[in-house]
């Protein structure tokens, strides 16, 4: 069967499903709430929901995340523009132009055109999804030991390199930190508990979950209370469905957007808010009046919400095809399709290739679920960011608490929680980035095992991990991004591009 | 605000943050660390008498980490090192006792009540006082402090608020989901 027929094979047991419309219709309400309010983020929102559906039908279960996913990407531009706070921060780039939008009486204009970026991106993204993982999923049979090193390491340096503000080596130190805590436990060559030092606990290792729990869920609770004021939501009065002309008009920085936004999804650890921070700044490069960028642009914030839920079907195009997930939610989505028994990775257009297209399904059903929800549902939802935080956050961190637990039913993962949380915190206030922390314990059982068996077959000659043309170029990748954050070869490389640039415009003599 | 990929996140696009006094000590922190972890990978058993290749060994990662963690820590160190005498800039309006307090009440409930009462009345204690000290004092900062029978009305309404979502969470999760609690 063509993935046109899954496609359509899943679409059409979805919508004739009652119970699955319902799971759609509440798990992107959910998510949306989730998104806008601050201190719960989608990887929160993700990873809380995976505890709750983990004895679901795993189509079920995955359809719900997804919806959760989506809702939440898009709920955070609903802060972004009426409080100036990102509910995500992926929306961040949207409270630049959208608050100022607000403060002008134009709340509802702004959160129209939100919604239908929000939509358009997200087909786009979906697009790209139903069409780039099928073969990237052929290409990466061709993946052994050796390439699987460096995709690994080049995901944790990327994604250091990317996310970071301003100085890649805290980047890279998160990533590496994210790598050590995979180390810990029984490693899959030789059954050898390493770090454990007796504790069976510690032999089973650190779950990714309560990890992430507690490094976005606990941390951001600290970091909410830690501010003494807090704002209080604002009047959105007026038109909130958005006049075609208003969307017609941005028709280039959608589709640009949504190419940008999806190209950063599929990035490993890189994601939703870098896709709105890329498309914004295209849009403003492209743009005939970039001076009112920042002052209540309708391009700019067009620009960043097509960019940023392009990105959730990008961030989920490396997960089903190399198992690498594209952001810090698509790692929970990632660990949810493990615990459903869906082997994600270079076999799954082999093992299950109606999964790939029921997935295109599913966030085809989130997109217009979110847009339906949006544009219908807008008064309600202002009445969430109403609630003061002294009674949300305990009620979230009571959500943590069980979260944790839920999964394994052991005490320890609620400790792993709190010292996460506690971590998470303190990086977070020193400017660390937390997405390469969550991708080096993602990716470093797959860097350890695959470093280690390379080794075995080349029989300890390391030249074999660069002799294979993919592997070659992910290392040659590797090593300029690691020359690239040397200061002086950074100056003489931009020294020698500005000569370059410089020579083609100076008169011949 | 960190974002789901974990980015600290301002109204602005990033930019380069200026060297601490923290970021030196942090960089000694990892100095350590690193070597800690590369000289506990070193001890690992290598395997060779079992036959297998010593690149197998348990701990050629883990010790590659910890070395890479040592070096980042250090170059994180003499870059820093101009930045030794400054003390971090203030951010965003915030307070220590706010953090402490939180942190107290968390780690009281989760690390301490949680397991040792049943979770329901560990869960209303818990969301009965947090409610009331943040929500108080919140009040208070904002100059719309309660007395009299306006306080007392408050009280009763985080107590009606803890007791409805603790019984709410502990059924949902244990009769609906069937999800066993702590």
């Amino acid at each position: 069967m063509s993935g046109l027929g899954f496609f359509l094979d899943a679409l059409g047991a979805f919508l004739t499903s009652p119970m699955t419309l319902f799971n759609v219709a509440w798990a992107t309400f959910l998510g949306i709430i989730v998104g806008s309010l601050p201190g719960l983020t989608a990887t929160l929102g993700i990873a809380l929901l995976t505890t709750l559906t983990f004895r679901m039908d795993g189509t079920q279960a995955i359809l719900i995340l997804i919806c959760m996913y989506v809702g939440a990407i898009y709920g955070g531009s609903r802060s972004a523009i009426l409080l100036n706070i990102p509910g995500t921060p992926a929306n961040a780039a949207t409270a630049l132009d959208g608050f100022p939008l607000a403060r002008s009486g134009q709340a509802g204009r702004a959160m129209g055109i939100a919604t239908a970026g929000s939509f358009a991106g997200g087909m786009i993204g979906m697009l790209a999804l139903a069409l780039v993982a099928p073969v990237l999923g052929d290409f990466a049979l061709s993946f052994g030991s050796f390439e699987f090193f460096w995709l690994a390491l080049f995901g944790v340096l990327i994604s250091g390199q990317i996310t970071t503000t301003g100085d890649s080596l805290k980047g890279w130190i998160a990533g590496f930190i994210g790598l050590f805590v995979a180390m810990i436990g029984q490693e899959g060559i030789h059954s050898y508990q390493r770090f454990s030092y007796g504790s069976s606990d510690l032999a089973g290792g650190i779950g990714l979950l309560p990890a992430l729990v507690g490094a976005f869920g606990f941390a951001e609770i600290l970091t909410v209370m830690k501010a003494r004021g807090f704002q209080s939501v604002r009047d959105a009065s007026d038109r909130i469905l958005p006049r075609f002309a208003d969307v017609w008009r941005h028709k280039r920085t959608i589709v640009r957007s949504g190419l940008i936004g999806t190209f950063m999804g599929l990035l490993p650890g890189v994601g939703e808010d870098m896709g709105a921070w890329m498309s914004y700044a295209a849009a403003k490069r492209a743009s005939k009046v970039k001076e009112t960028f920042g002052k209540g642009s309708l391009d700019g914030l067009m620009a960043a919400e097509t960019g940023n839920n392009a990105a959730v079907p990008g961030a989920i195009i490396p997960v089903l095809t190399l198992a690498v997930p594209g952001s810090a939610p698509a790692a929970v989505l990632l660990a949810a399709m493990f615990i459903h028994g869906i082997r994600p990775g270079p076999m799954i257009m082999i093992e299950y290739p109606a999964f790939v297209f029921e997935v295109v399904a599913m966030v085809a059903m989130a997109m217009v679920a979110m847009l339906i929800i949006g544009l219908l549902l807008t008064r309600p939802l202002l009445l969430v960011l109403a609630v003061p935080r002294a009674f949300l956050m305990p009620l979230i961190f009571t959500l943590c608490t069980i979260g944790s637990f839920a999964i394994a039913g052991r005490v320890f993962d609620i400790q792993v929680m709190l010292a996460f949380g506690l971590i998470g915190f303190v990086l977070r206030e020193m400017n660390y980035p937390m997405a390469p922390l969550v991708l080096g314990i993602v990716l470093g059982d797959l860097l350890d095992k695959s470093f280690r068996r390379g080794m075995t077959l080349s029989d300890g000659d390391f030249v074999a991990f660069l002799t294979r043309p993919i592997s070659a170029f992910l290392a040659i990748a590797c090593v300029l991004m690691l020359l690239g954050a040397i200061p002086p070869v950074r100056r003489r490389v931009s020294s020698l591009l500005a000569s370059l640039r410089k020579k083609p415009s100076e008169p011949s003599t | 605000m960190v974002d789901d990929n974990g980015v600290t996140v301002s109204e602005v696009p990033p930019t380069s943050d200026q060297p601490t006094r923290a970021d030196a000590l942090m960089g000694l922190v990892f100095v350590f660390f690193g070597l800690v972890i590369a000289f506990e990978s070193w001890r690992m058993p290598r395997m060779e008498e079992f036959g297998s290749n010593i690149w197998s060994a348990p701990g050629v990662v883990p010790g590659m980490i910890g070395l890479c963690l040592a070096v980042m820590g250090f170059l994180l160190f003499v870059r820093s090192r101009p930045g030794l005498g400054i003390t971090p800039p203030k951010g965003e309006a915030g307070s220590k006792t706010r953090v402490l307090i939180t942190l107290a009440l968390c780690f009281g409930f989760a690390f301490v009540a949680v397991g040792l009462i049943p979770f329901v009345l560990a869960a209303f204690l818990f969301l009965f006082s947090f409610i009331m000290i943040f929500d108080l004092q919140d009040r208070r900062v904002e100059g719309r402090a309660l007395v009299g029978k306006a306080l007392l009305k408050r009280i009763a309404l985080a107590l009606v608020v803890a007791g409805v979502a603790a019984w709410v969470i502990t059924t949902v999760f244990e009769d609906i989901f069937y999800v066993r609690l702590p």
